[in-house]
């Protein structure tokens, strides 16, 4: 070696080797920048699907008729602690990704391609917790997670509520545009918005206070780890809820009222602010909206009889909305859902009617005529058990059957109740073919479900309901739980969901126009009962096929925030008898565009990731190789 | 320590290695004067070239989360007992315990039954307990109960239900 090591030091004298080491090392170096350019320039670059919310090419579902077998879902499994509460049960669905969010309740989950990485914006309900990023309690508000990597999601930063009254807190809604998608009225504005995202979140939710607090807010969140406050659209209002924003217009439909305005509502007083937020910074407001019988001056009591309100409502005033879904320009239609967990009714408007008809600065903007109301409606219906049940989601699906069309929506009401509450109907998903937009009639009718649909789940472990009818008949028949469940409160051997602690009932679907989903699968949050998947590719033969129910965290809430060793990030509930658990309660689901499914968890549970697997797999890929096969893990 | 500091002691290290093995030394193990001179400059020129690759080193973690430390009050059963269920509002609970762990408000467009809940942490003979308070929509305590590091949850005090709700 030492006689090879001579000659070598000769030639390679120190500023030849130099130069060869700074060509080694610095060309690499710039190759590797020119890399970082390219990636900097795809991060920059837009990539939101082109249908809803993000776009107007909403996709052609194709049903059929076929015969499927009618699966029986396995039982869930105990954890063996001893509470009776059910372990992580799964049936076509497998996790692949989970974060804490740090032990926040949690509503809403979405998640937005975002240049060339994934964030899941996850809107939380009202309280406090720690910031694992920088150890201070905060008050909840949004957590924005990076999920490029669904296996391995990385906690990016928590936009805080503000602080004070829990009533009036919380940021359960979110809404994500890209600045490259939604529309300029000139270049400057173009140049201002190109390569931002901006966040549409809901501030508050129902203080009742006098002088009322809740807001809509713009937050530019570009810089995922440093979002900024960019505006806020609206102040003063007394409720908000479920928005909606189209991004290749820049129409936003805000869930809000404002009591000076003097709408009226039963249930939850809220009905549509319409704004225009192509300038996420410059919001322009174009008219308030909601179901005919709300607009001011109408009447608080009494029967709701035509032409009053039309007909639609059940109870007077009509109930509030809870949010509506915009099939975009392409199919020109907006879906409400009134009435949340009781007096549904759900309407079809025409969306160019409702955005041209009366605009700001005009006076039925505000305070528009019965005629202005009744001007953009093409349908409406009831849910069977009429005020027993609610709307809370309405999510159209455009679709051919044998080259025909054929378009169904998907209904939810929601559960309010903890444990099954005495006198409550089990709440579910309904399905209705409203190809004909003046005559809705429902479909995957299940006349011996307490619902009356095929779109449900059972309360009990054993895969039969506990209720009894509620002694009425026709549409108003329904279901109801009894007094006492059996054997009531016993944890030790519990019978079903409804022994859980908090609320079992469906609550909302994904609102996502994925394609690969769309008119396929129907994807449910179930509270206590976790997310449900239903077969909907031949829709009047829907059937179960797939389930995912968490576990609940107990001991996975770090001291210092965070998913590390600590107290469990699940909240106790209360139910009947003062029956406390620590159970999960998913919330809303959601979609990515590459499959994947999003849970938020109002009990603080955190974000579950999952993808589906058998059966279920095999119905979005087409195969219909399922013949009661289960695949249970 | 700096990240210039960490960097230098590296290419310190890496320089000597590389230093030996080349060679570039006398007999008696110095450096010739001038060659030492070019050598002090690959030195200088190898840490230059390592500052240059230090973003990229340091690119793919942009997010990566910071910690710090937060303690929360370490709340007794004896503290929990002076909780007037039914009577006491959450002013009062925080001026005995003070400030909750963590809390919660499900409180959305729908009913709820309490939509409210704190969260303190204490510490037995069994280990880590928790405590949840839930509040009614008066902002009254109703139940208090204790989640033990392992089991159900042993409700300790309870007091019975407002007659009417709201709904929002």
């Amino acid at each position: 070696m030492h006689s090879l090591r001579l000659p070598l030091a000769r030639l390679l004298q120190p500023k030849i080797l130099f130069v060869l080491l700074l060509l080694i090392t610095v060309a690499p170096a710039y190759v590797m920048a020119g890399d970082r350019d390219d990636r900097d320039r795809d991060r920059d670059r837009d990539h939101s699907p082109d249908y809803p919310p993000y776009g107007s090419n909403v996709p052609t579902a194709h049903f059929d008729h076929k015969v499927r077998p009618q699966l029986a879902p396995p039982a869930v499994t105990l954890l063996t602690d001893g509470t009776g509460r059910v372990a992580q049960s799964s049936w076509n669905m497998e996790l692949v990704g989970y974060d804490t969010l740090d032990g926040r309740s949690t509503y809403q989950p979405l998640v937005v391609r975002q240049g060339d990485r994934y964030i899941a914006y996850m809107a939380h309900h009202a309280g406090t917790g720690i910031n694992r990023l920088n150890g201070v309690v905060e008050a909840n508000g949004t957590s924005l997670v990076d999920v490029t990597n669904p296996s391995h999601p990385v906690y990016l930063s928590h936009i805080p509520g503000f602080a004070g009254s829990l009533d009036a807190a919380g940021n359960q809604m979110a809404h994500v545009c890209s600045g490259d998608v939604l529309p300029s009225s000139s270049r400057a504005e173009a140049a201002r918005k190109r390569g931002h995202y901006y966040l549409l979140r809901s501030n508050g939710n129902s203080s009742g206070l006098a002088t009322p607090t809740e807001t809509q807010q713009i937050f530019d969140v570009t810089d995922t780890s440093h979002p900024v406050l960019l505006t806020t659209i609206v102040s003063l209002l007394s409720n908000t809820h479920k928005n909606w924003w189209e991004c290749d217009t820049g129409i936003a439909y805000l869930v809000a009222n404002d009591p000076t305005q003097h709408w009226v509502h039963s249930g939850s007083a809220q009905h549509l602010k319409i704004y225009n937020l192509h300038d996420p910074a410059n919001p322009e407001y174009i008219r308030d909206f909601g179901m005919v019988g709300q607009q001011p001056g109408s009447a608080t009591s009494g029967a709701c009889t035509p032409p009053a309100c039309e007909g639609p409502a059940t109870v007077t005033p009509p109930s509030g909305i809870h949010g509506p879904i915009s099939a975009g320009t392409e199919k020109n239609r907006i879906y409400m859902a009134y009435g949340v967990g009781g007096s549904g009714v759900v309407q079809i408007l025409d969306r160019r009617a409702v955005l041209n008809n009366c605009n700001s600065p005009a006076a039925c903007a505000v305070s528009p005529s019965q005629a202005d109301m009744l001007a953009p409606q093409k349908g409406w219906f009831t849910l069977p058990g009429l005020t027993l049940q609610g709307g809370h989601s309405s999510f159209p699906i455009f679709g051919e059957e044998n080259g025909r069309t054929r378009n169904v929506l998907v209904v939810t009401s929601e559960e309010g109740g903890n444990e099954c509450t005495a006198g409550s109907a089990p709440h579910a998903v309904w399905l209705y073919d409203v190809t004909d937009e003046a005559n809705p009639r429902q479909i995957s009718v299940d006349a011996n479900d307490p619902a009356l649909t095929r779109l449900d789940v059972p309360d009990g472990f054993d895969g039969t309901f506990h209720v009894v009818s509620n002694g009425l008949a026709g549409a108003a028949y329904s279901g109801v739980y009894p007094a006492s469940l059996t054997p009531q409160d016993n944890v030790s051997n519990p019978n079903g969901f409804c022994n859980q602690g908090g609320r079992f009932g469906v609550h909302a679907v994904t609102e996502l126009f994925y394609p690969a989903y769309y008119g396929k699968l129907v994807i449910a949050s179930w509270f206590a009962g976790g997310v449900r998947v239903f077969d909907i590719r031949n829709p009047d033969a829907a059937r179960a096929i797939g389930y995912f129910v968490p576990a609940p965290n107990d001991t996975g809430c770090g001291p210092t925030g965070g998913p590390s060793a600590g107290p469990g990030c699940t909240f106790a509930n209360t139910g009947r008898d003062n029956h406390a658990v620590h159970a999960i309660q998913t919330n809303n689901p959601e979609l990515d565009d590459r499959g994947y499914i999003y849970l938020a968890d109002r009990a603080g549970t955190g974000m579950h990731i999952l993808k589906l697997t058998g059966a279920a797999r095999r119905a979005v890929e087409g195969d219909d190789d399922d013949h009661g096969h289960h695949d249970h893990h | 320590m700096t990240m210039i500091t960490a960097i230098t002691i590296i290419i310190d290290a890496v320089w000597e290695l590389f230093r030996r093995g080349l060679g570039f030394r006398d007999s008696a193990g110095a450096l010739p004067v001038a060659q030492s001179k070019e050598v002090g400059l690959m030195k200088y020129a190898c840490i230059l070239i390592a500052l240059c690759f230090a973003p990229y080193s340091f690119a793919g973690t942009p997010d990566a989360p910071k910690s710090a430390a937060f303690t929360t009050n370490d709340v007794t059963l004896e503290m929990i007992a002076k909780i007037k269920v039914g009577d006491a509002t959450g002013s009062q609970i925080k001026e005995l315990l003070g400030t909750p762990w963590r809390t919660n408000n499900y409180g959305d467009c729908n009913v709820v039954d309490y939509q409210e809940t704190w969260e303190y942490l204490g510490h037995d003979a069994n280990g880590r307990f928790k405590i949840s308070i839930e509040f009614d929509e008066a902002g009254i305590a109703r139940i208090v109960a204790k989640t033990p590091a392992r089991g159900p949850v042993v409700v300790l005090a309870a007091a019975p239900k407002p007659s009417t709700q709201h709904q929002h």
